[in-house]
C-alpha cells in the first residue's frame, strides 16, 4: 500500500518494504523480550486488519449500528462525541462501562473506547471490558501530564495520537500498536490532521535520505529510541498502521488524508454532527476505498446533505493537539 | 519471471481484492513467490487482458467488505468466476465471504457475502480482541485431508486430466488468529488442512476444489508455504485448461 505515499519516497519498493511479518517485527525493536513481542505481534495484527478502513466516533447503539451498515470497520464507542465536549469545556473522563457494553452488544465490528492520557485504571477497566482497541486520546482531559500509560503491560493494543515523528515512535516504544495523527477533533476542520501528517511524512524523508552515522543525533532530537528510528528508515515509513484524525468531515477530506499515504480514518464529529449521517458515513467509506479514483469521489461527494458546521482555528477556545501540556509527551 | 511451479508457464496473475483490509500483506506474499497481482477496487478489474489466473480475498472486516462489493457491484461478477472454477484463496473476513452459511454474532444467520465453499462460518468465533492468539500448529498428514474427502465422489479430482496434485506441505506452522471465525460445519467434500486444537482452521472445497480458506493469517507471519500451496493450486487449474486445448470446457462443467 501506499505507493503514493510521499513518505515512501526513496525508499524500498513499497510493496516489499510492507512484507506481512514488518510490523511484528516492529516489536524487536520495542522490546528484546519474547513474550512482550509475540503479544505485540498479535496487537499490530488487528491494526493492519483495519487498513483501509474507517473507524466512526459513535454515543449510542443506534448510531453503531449505523455506523456497521454504511461499512465502518470499527466503531469508537463514547459518551459525547469531540464537538460536544467542547461545547461544554467539562472534564472529559472515559464513558460510562454500560454504554460501552450496550455498543459492544450492538454491532460485530471491533469496538473501541477511551482512556484519558496516563490514567492507566481507566485502561484496566477498559480491558475488563473487553474492548477491541484503547484509544489513549488528547480528546480526553489529561490524568498525568507527563507520563502515557505503559502499554506493554495490557492484552488490549492501544492506539495513540501523534504530532511529529518523535511523539509517534514514543508512543510505539511505551507499546502503542497504531497511531493516528492527533488533528483538532470535534471542528469539522482537517487542517491540523494535514498538518501532523505532513510533519510526520516529511520527517521521514529528511530520516531516510540520512547517513547511518547521523541517526544518533537524530534520534536524540527527536526523543525517540535509536532502533525504532533505524526501523523507520528501513521501512521508509512509521514501522505500524497509521490513521488521520480530527476534523474529518466529508469524503473529500478522507480522501485527501489516504492520498498523503495514511493507512485509514477516524471520523469523529463529522458523521453524526453531520444532517444525513447514514449517507455521509457510507459515502466516507466508499472514498476511503477508491480514495485515488477521481470519478467515485464526485458520486460519493454528491447529494449526501450537509457537513457538520466547521470551526476555524483561530476561533478555538480550546485547542487539544496544540495544548501546551501535550509537549511534554 | 516464470511461475513458481512450472517453468514453462507465464507468471500467474492473481487478483486482489484492494476494498480495505491487509491486502498489501497478501501482494507482497504473492509477489516474493513470482506471481502478479491485479489490484481489484472496481466491477471493471474483474475482466483484465490478460484474464485472472486467482483470486485473494484478504483479511479484515467481512462486513466492510461485503457492503463495498455491493456498492461497487463487484459481488455478482465474482461469484461468477469462482462458479467457474478460478481458484480463489481467503482469509479470515476473506474465509467468511467464501462460506455457504455465516453464523452472526447473537447465533443469528448473517448474510452471505459470495459463498462457494460449503462451510458455516461463525463470526469473531473466539471472542473480542483479547481471545486473539498465535499459536504453534502443525499441517495435517495428507491422508488425513483425504480421509475427509472420502465421501465425495470424485476425491482427487484434480489430478483427473493434466499432472499430479501438488503435495500438501508438511510440518510445524504458526498461525496467528485474530478476532478470528470459527468453521462450525464443513460440507461434505470439504478438506481440512490445517486444524487447532481439534477445530479447523484452514480447508479446502468448492465445486471444483478451488476454493482455499483459513481463519488464520499466513500473510502476517512470513511463511511463504500457504501462499505456495495457493499457487500450486492455480497452476494446476492453468495446466488443465491448456491440457483442454485452452477451452473453459472444464470450467463449464
Amino acid at each position: 500500500m501506499n505507493g503514493h505515499a510521499p513518505g515512501a519516497g526513496g525508499a524500498a519498493a513499497p510493496g516489499a518494504a510492507l512484507d506481512g511479518s514488518t510490523f511484528a517485527a516492529t516489536a524487536r525493536a520495542v522490546s528484546s523480550s519474547e513474550e512482550v513481542s509475540s503479544k505485540y505481534a498479535v496487537k499490530v495484527g488487528l491494526a493492519q486488519m483495519l487498513k483501509g478502513g474507517v473507524i466512526m466516533d459513535v454515543v449510542t447503539p443506534e448510531q453503531a449500528v449505523i455506523a456497521e451498515k454504511a461499512g465502518a470497520c470499527a466503531v469508537m464507542a463514547l459518551e459525547r462525541i469531540p464537538a460536544d465536549i467542547r461545547a461544554n469545556g467539562e472534564v472529559a473522563r472515559m464513558s460510562d462501562p454500560a454504554m460501552i457494553a450496550s455498543i459492544q452488544a450492538a454491532v460485530s465490528i471491533p469496538v473501541m473506547a477511551k482512556a484519558r492520557i496516563g490514567h492507566f485504571v481507566e485502561a484496566q477497566i477498559l480491558e475488563a471490558l473487553d474492548v477491541d482497541f484503547i484509544d489513549e486520546s488528547e480528546v480526553l482531559t489529561p490524568a498525568d501530564e507527563i507520563n502515557h500509560i505503559d502499554k506493554h503491560d495490557y492484552k488490549v493494543p492501544f492506539v495513540c495520537g501523534c504530532r511529529n515523528l518523535g511523539e509517534a515512535l514514543r508512543r510505539i516504544a511505551e507499546g502503542a500498536a497504531f497511531i493516528r495523527t492527533k488533528g483538532e477533533a470535534g471542528t469539522g476542520n482537517v487542517v491540523e490532521a494535514v498538518r501532523h501528517a505532513r510533519s510526520v511524512n516529511g520527517q521521514i524523508r529528511k530520516l531516510v535520505t540520512m547517513d547511518d552515522a547521523e541517526l544518533y543525533t537524530f534520534a536524540k532530537e527527536l526523543g525517540a529510541p535509536l532502533e525504532l528510528v533505524r526501523r523507520t528508515k528501513e521501512l521508509g515509513r512509521l514501522p505500524v498502521v497509521q490513521f488521520a484524525a480530527g476534523g474529518v468531515a466529508t469524503p473529500a477530506d478522507a480522501a485527501l488524508m489516504m492520498q498523503l499515504g495514511l493507512d485509514g480514518v477516524f471520523v469523529g464529529s463529522g458523521i453524526f454532527k453531520s444532517e444525513e449521517p447514514a449517507k455521509r458515513a457510507a459515502a466516507i467509506v466508499r472514498a476511503v476505498a477508491n480514495f485515488r479514483d477521481g470519478k467515485v469521489l464526485k458520486e460519493c461527494s454528491t447529494g449526501i446533505g450537509a457537513p457538520m458546521v466547521g470551526i476555524e482555528m483561530d476561533a478555538l477556545v480550546q485547542k487539544w493537539a496544540g495544548d501546551a501540556r501535550h509537549d511534554a509527551l | 519471471m516464470a511461475s513458481p511451479t512450472c517453468p514453462l508457464l507465464p507468471p500467474p496473475r492473481i487478483g486482489v481484492l484492494e476494498l480495505h483490509g491487509d491486502f498489501a500483506e497478501h501482494t507482497a506474499m504473492l509477489r516474493a513467490r513470482g506471481a502478479e497481482t491485479v489490484p481489484l477496487r472496481c466491477a471493471a478489474d474483474l475482466s483484465p487482458t490478460p484474464p485472472l489466473d486467482g483470486l485473494v480475498l484478504p483479511g479484515g472486516e467481512s462486513s466492510t467488505m461485503a457492503i463495498l462489493l455491493d456498492a461497487l457491484s463487484m459481488a455478482d461478477p465474482l461469484r461468477g468466476l469462482i462458479a467457474g472454477g478460478l481458484p480463489v484463496f481467503g482469509t479470515c473476513a476473506g474465509a467468511i465471504l467464501l462460506s455457504d452459511e455465516v453464523v452472526g454474532k447473537g447465533g443469528e444467520a448473517a448474510s452471505v457475502a459470495l459463498g462457494g465453499l460449503d462451510v458455516a462460518t461463525r463470526r469473531n468465533g473466539y471472542g473480542t480482541q483479547v481471545h486473539s492468539f498465535e499459536a504453534e500448529t502443525a499441517w495435517l498428514p495428507a491422508d488425513v485431508a483425504a480421509d475427509a474427502d472420502a465421501t465425495t465422489t470424485a476425491p482427487t479430482a484434480a489430478t483427473d486430466d493434466a499432472g499430479a496434485v501438488a503435495p500438501l506441505p508438511t510440518g510445524p506452522l504458526r498461525v496467528v488468529l485474530i478476532r478470528a471465525p470459527i468453521f462450525e460445519r464443513l460440507g461434505p467434500g470439504v478438506e481440512e488442512l490445517v486444524s487447532h486444537e481439534g477445530r479447523a482452521v484452514m480447508v479446502r472445497g468448492g465445486s471444483q476444489r478451488q476454493v482455499l480458506a483459513a481463519t488464520f493469517h499466513p500473510e502476517l507471519t512470513g511463511d511463504g508455504r500457504v501462499h505456495a500451496l495457493f499457487l500450486g493450486m492455480v497452476d494446476e487449474r492453468r495446466r488443465r485448461l491448456a491440457a483442454d486445448g485452452g477451452g473453459g470446457k472444464k470450467a463449464a462443467a
